[in-house]
């Protein structure tokens, strides 16, 4: 990929499709929504889940919401004053599940090149 | 003791990094920002302190909208529940502060943020800064055409030289600008591949503010160039940029005042475009008629008079010129006007001068005159195109493939010019008395109404080139 393919024709330097994986914001993300929740209480819940681990900025949540509504993954259940709450929608949970599965595989070749006890 | 203040902040529309370091920077000496308008940056005076900044940006934000989106009271509301407190805004660009040691950054992933910032770069800086591009390029372009007509005059006109190099300038600074930011784009994406953000150019800031400070060198140099020939040229240049800057500064004015007053966008973008026009119509129109007045009295040229002859009135001018009748041919300079105008670019300099007899001088019809220019190029690579404008004056007259209009510079010694070259004018059925002579690094045409001896010649070229 070099930059005269960029401008010239348009093509990205991004190889990976939008959404063919998930990165851990957006898996944590869509995790939240697997009950009904405000937009911004995920500001809160994902540090919770991951124990600080996993943080999402404001403007990124507010931006993969936007992203995840037009792409089907989640849907809009109620709008209180400028409050949205959402859930993830079948599609959202079947990304979710890919996601998993992958990281799953990843894990079964690590245990399969290191060993069991190692992996544990 | 001021509670706000303002400065004049110069960055690269894309360098949010440097933006946020400057406001840091600012906020521990007790000042945060509150505004940006066209010319500077407004603070406000606050206890001095450690806070984080971020530029970012929001699609539905406009520096017309009376009141913000709900989308966009929901982004502020989503950062303000991590410790994000909106600033100020321009058109698109938020600005958000936090007091928090270490807050959570507003973009965690740097593909979503390069997205964000691209919506907003498009409608608040890439789309102005492709239309003021192609504004230089249509003004420069102009400007270009004109000095390639007639190069050897135009160049010597401080305002057109000066126009081209501000014109070029310009574009330049809007191509880096939009360059540049694709250039950030493209690379940030990459970078973003691998998780990693990639800070805006701090470059561009710093080509930014170095173009700035020629385009003021070259503006400054023009008024002098101009202050020299005419304090009445450099008095209308001057007028003229104060009359833009103030319309630029009207026309924010108004677009808050509306947007303050809810009007529709509609109804402010109409509004503005209006204030902004006749604004700049009428002041521009105000400036002519005061030049015009103040050329009469304030610039009036002092060594000149007003004579009358035969009802008409006439003026008479009594400058010193390099070269006199009385030189050539022993003529006392009674009875004549003598006149001398310059002008001159940093490129070329040119002086144009004549000695014609005044029409109530007694037998004035039979009173020898002269006429001269001398051409000074001071940049040798545009002595050629010089050269060739001048000779190109004169030109034969072609129909039908039949020269009708006999009209050419035709080669004669130039020994006694003690010139490089020197040529003779041809003008329908005979040579004239007009000569164009070069010189290492001038040019000059001379026409007398007599037919020159070698020696007339030899004194003529001597006082000339001494004369500059």
């Amino acid at each position: 990929m070099n930059l005269y393919l960029y401008i010239q024709k348009g093509v990205t330097p991004m190889p990976r499709a939008k959404f063919q994986t998930l990165t851990e914001q957006m898996f944590y993300i869509l995790l939240c929504l697997k009950e009904e929740c405000y937009g911004m209480d995920i500001l809160d819940r994902v540090p919770a889940m991951t124990e600080n681990r996993v943080s999402v900025g404001s403007g990124t949540l507010y931006n993969l919401l936007e992203q995840f509504l037009n792409e089907g993954f989640i849907r809009e259940t109620k709008v209180e004053g400028r409050r949205r709450s959402y859930i993830l929608t079948e599609k959202g949970r079947e990304i979710l599940k890919k996601e998993y599965d992958r990281i799953c595989a990843q894990a079964v070749d690590y245990r399969r090149i290191f060993g069991e006890e190692e992996g544990q | 003791m001021r509670e706000t203040k303002r400065r004049m902040e110069l960055f690269s529309s894309y360098d949010r990094r440097g933006m946020e370091l400057h406001m840091e920077r600012m906020a521990a000496e007790g000042w945060l920002i509150e505004e940006i308008s066209t010319f500077t940056w407004k603070y406000r005076r606050i206890e001095p302190k450690k806070l984080h900044f971020c530029v970012t940006f929001h699609p539905d934000a406009s520096e017309f909208e009376p009141e913000p989106s709900e989308n966009e009271l929901e982004f502020e509301e989503f950062c303000r529940h991590t410790g994000w407190v909106l600033a100020m805004k321009r058109a698109s660009m938020l600005v958000f502060y936090n007091e928090r040691e270490n807050p959570t950054p507003i973009e965690t992933e740097p593909e979503v943020e390069i997205d964000a910032i691209h919506t907003g770069m498009v409608k608040t800086v890439l789309v102005p800064y492709l239309v003021l591009a192609v504004m230089a390029l249509v003004a420069g372009g102009v400007c270009l055409f004109f000095i390639l007509q007639n190069p050897a005059v135009q160049l010597a006109n401080a305002g057109a030289a000066a126009s081209v190099l501000e014109m070029g300038a310009l574009l330049l600074l809007c191509m880096v600008e939009i360059g540049g930011y694709y250039l950030w784009r493209f690379r940030a994406r990459r970078a973003a591949v691998h998780g990693e953000f990639l800070e805006s150019g701090r470059w561009a800031t710093l080509f930014q503010r170095i173009l700035v400070i020629f385009v003021i060198l070259v503006f400054a140099g023009m008024l002098v160039s101009l202050a020299v020939q005419s304090g009445s040229a450099a008095a209308r240049v001057l007028l003229t940029t104060l009359v833009y800057a103030v319309g630029a500064v009207l026309i924010n004015g108004v677009r808050n005042a509306l947007r303050k007053r809810k009007a529709s966008p509609g109804v402010n973008k109409v509004v503005s475009f209006l204030v902004g026009f006749l604004f700049l119509f009428t002041l521009l129109m105000v400036v002519n008629i005061g030049m015009m007045v103040l050329n009469d009295t304030v610039f009036a040229d002092s060594d000149e008079e007003s004579y009358e002859y035969e009802g008409n009135t006439f003026t008479a001018y009594h400058d010193e010129l390099p070269l006199t009748l009385e030189e050539l041919l022993g003529i006392p300079s009674d009875g004549y006007s003598m006149r001398r105008w310059y002008e001159g670019s940093f490129l070329v300099q040119r002086s144009e001068m004549s000695q014609y007899p005044r029409f109530d001088a007694e037998d004035f019809r039979e009173m020898p005159d002269m006429s001269y220019t001398v051409t000074h190029i001071s940049v040798p690579a545009l002595y050629g195109i010089c050269r060739e404008d001048l000779l190109n004056d004169a030109q034969n007259t072609v129909s039908d493939g039949e020269v009708i209009y006999r009209d050419f510079y035709e080669p004669v010694d130039p020994v006694p010019w003690g010139a490089k070259e020197a040529y003779r004018r041809y003008h329908l059925e005979s040579y004239t008395n007009q000569y164009l002579l070069f010189y290492s690094d001038r040019i000059i045409e001379i026409r007398f109404s007599w037919e020159p001896d070698e020696q007339q010649m030899q004194t003529a070229a001597e006082k000339l080139l001494a004369g500059q």
